[in-house]
């Protein structure tokens, strides 16, 4: 298969598909716009239907709708348009964050406007939380995915504001300091599973805990990584490049999967 | 005691103390009480405390006001659009103390009171700041091993708001009220409050509501007063009867980047009308029917053209 041109998005939303199995079942929040949610949203969103497109029965529910189909997604995600997106249930929010207690999540999709080597994220505050330099829009359900579901993947632009060392505050756990942190606190949900960002796909090295690269985007160097990240990082020698979106890959997503550029443009309302 | 519990919007807002903690129905840019946030605003209703799941625009308006001296809550953003900048100046600022909760553990805690007991067992939160952070009254949670078990578990104490102002669709006159679509956790709210007041788009026969008593959200029994509010949502929408007024919501939300512009924006649409009908004549009858959803597509038709 030759290599087609691509977006990183898409090729953010390809990374992600390929991590999806049989059986397994995702959540996705809607809400949020522009890039924060291409990110949180658009992304998942593609790579679930890419998976599924694939063969791989991976069950998804979307706020409340389980298992509408992303080929008739309402141009616009108020209520109404919502409420009329055909399913196979209307899953209550309560009842879908007791299905993440009972452990049966597999996947949570989440980002954060912070996150540090231990996955940890942030999307409270910019300082200190009484009187922060920026309020943020608050913990959300963040917390009930990163403490409950079986992995997180965490979907993130890669810049320097982003990956830092400390966040300024913990919204969703991911390891915490480091080795035995988490399981201080039996919670049923393993942690960060990838981080997949603009730039690269991170994983956690299995002892120290601490966020490493898997693999480069094409084109992106090392020392680009480096840069936008403000912590060390590992990295594996020789170091893969991200495998790059198929040309069926590539025609489906602007074809048939998100042809209107809602998901990984943000286009919709 | 025949209409006992209907209060025109300015009575129902006067029964409101200052200092009051209050959860407010709404989800995203839908069936928001706005119209009895603009009276609580004209009324000059101040200090108020918010135990709120995510009532952005309850939140958004009574902080550019100056009128949120606190807020429990798990998030307050506006969907489509972003952080609530109204609500982040007064936390920057140190005018708002805040007591952050993720969503689960704040609907806990409503569950908690709406169940009648005194806390929830629940595992989020648990390693995170969200737990060293003190609240406003002693702990938020506390760590507890299960007693049978031995599991590892936070104890979240119940959350009793004092007064829970619901928008519904329609209610009769006794307060059974219905709302059509997406109710969220209304029903948590209300039943966890002290004192519930509801206001609807229309106050109808009891009749209408013994058709279909499967879409009453609130039992009369809960709701102490019965506000008739038509367009109560609006700039929000109400499925069925109107969409958001996405227009008027990007001017706000333009107009809440700047404090000056966004004292303009209370001047014109809250204190320079005198009541919610004045407000209604203000947005203008033409702009108000273009809203209007028809009631076999629960949105409206000008709007179901647009999207395909």
């Amino acid at each position: 298969m030759t290599t087609a041109a691509y977006t990183v998005e898409e090729l953010m939303a390809c990374v992600v598909s390929r991590e999806l199995r049989d059986g397994e079942l995702g959540f996705i929040g809607l809400g949020t716009g522009g890039r924060a949610f291409v990110m949180a949203v658009g992304i998942p969103t593609v790579a679930i239907r890419l998976a599924q497109l694939r063969g791989v029965d991976f069950i998804a529910q979307y706020g409340v709708k389980l298992e509408p189909l992303i080929e008739e997604a309402p141009a616009c995600f108020t209520d109404a348009d919502l409420l009329d997106w055909r399913c196979r249930a209307m899953i209550p929010v309560e009842d879908a964050l007791d299905m993440f207690r009972r452990g049966m999540m597999d996947w949570g999709f989440v980002s954060g406007a912070q996150i540090d080597p231990y996955g940890n994220l942030n999307s409270v505050c910019i300082g200190e939380q009484k009187h922060p330099k920026v309020r943020l829009v608050g913990a959300i359900a963040q917390t009930d995915h990163c403490a409950h579901a079986r992995h997180t993947m965490i979907i993130l632009p890669h810049d320097r504001r982003a990956f830092v060392e400390r966040v300024d505050f913990i919204s969703g756990l991911g390891f915490g300091d480091g080795p035995g942190y988490r399981e201080r606190f039996q919670h049923r949900g393993g942690g960060p599973g990838k981080v997949v960002t603009t730039l690269a796909v991170l994983g956690f090295n299995e002892k120290t805990r601490r966020m490493q690269v898997e693999s480069l985007h094409p084109g992106v160097t090392r020392g680009e990584v480096e840069r936008n990240t403000g912590f060390a990082l590992a990295f594996p020698d020789p170091i893969p490049t991200t495998p790059t979106p198929t040309d069926e890959e590539v025609q489906l997503i602007r074809t048939r999967i998100d042809p209107k550029g809602l998901f990984l443009q943000a286009k919709v309302r | 005691m025949i209409d006992a519990k209907i209060l025109s919007l300015r009575e129902a807002v006067a029964s409101v103390p200052d200092g009051a903690n209050m959860t407010f129905g709404g989800f995203a840019a839908y069936f928001t009480p706005m119209a009895f946030v603009r009276e609580m605003i004209r009324q000059g209703k101040r200090d108020i405390e918010m135990t709120s799941v995510a009532e952005c625009w309850v939140a958004d308006h009574l902080a550019g006001a100056g009128r949120l001296r606190r807020a429990r809550f798990s998030n307050f953003m506006f969907e489509g659009m972003g952080r609530c900048y109204n609500f982040s100046r007064g936390v920057e600022r140190g005018e708002i103390a805040v007591e952050d909760y993720s969503h689960f553990a704040i609907t806990s805690r409503l569950v908690a009171a709406a169940l009648g007991i005194p806390f929830l067992p629940i595992k989020p939160m648990a390693g995170t700041d969200l737990m060293h952070t003190r609240g406003f009254e002693a702990e938020k949670a506390r760590p507890f091993a299960c007693p049978f078990t031995g599991e590892s578990v936070l104890l979240v104490p119940a959350a009793r708001p004092d007064v829970a102002v619901i928008h519904a669709a329609r209610a009769d006159r006794d307060g059974n009220a219905q709302l059509f679509g997406n109710t969220c956790v209304i029903d948590e709210q209300a039943r966890a409050a002290s004192r519930v007041i509801v206001t609807v788009e229309e106050i109808v026969d009891d009749g209408v509501i013994r058709a279909q008593p499967e879409l009453t959200v609130l039992p009369g029994f809960l709701v102490d007063a019965l506000v008739d509010a038509p367009f109560g949502a609006h700039p929000t929408g109400m499925y069925r009867y109107y969409d958001p007024d996405f227009a008027f919501l990007t001017d706000y939300y333009a107009a809440s980047r700047d404090e000056a512009a966004f004292r303009r924006y209370l001047d014109e649409y809250v204190f320079d009308v005198a009541d919610h009908w004045a407000y209604l004549r203000k947005i203008g009858i033409r702009r108000l029917m273009a809203l209007r959803a028809d009631p076999g597509l629960g949105l409206a038709r000008i709007h179901a053209r647009t999207l395909s």
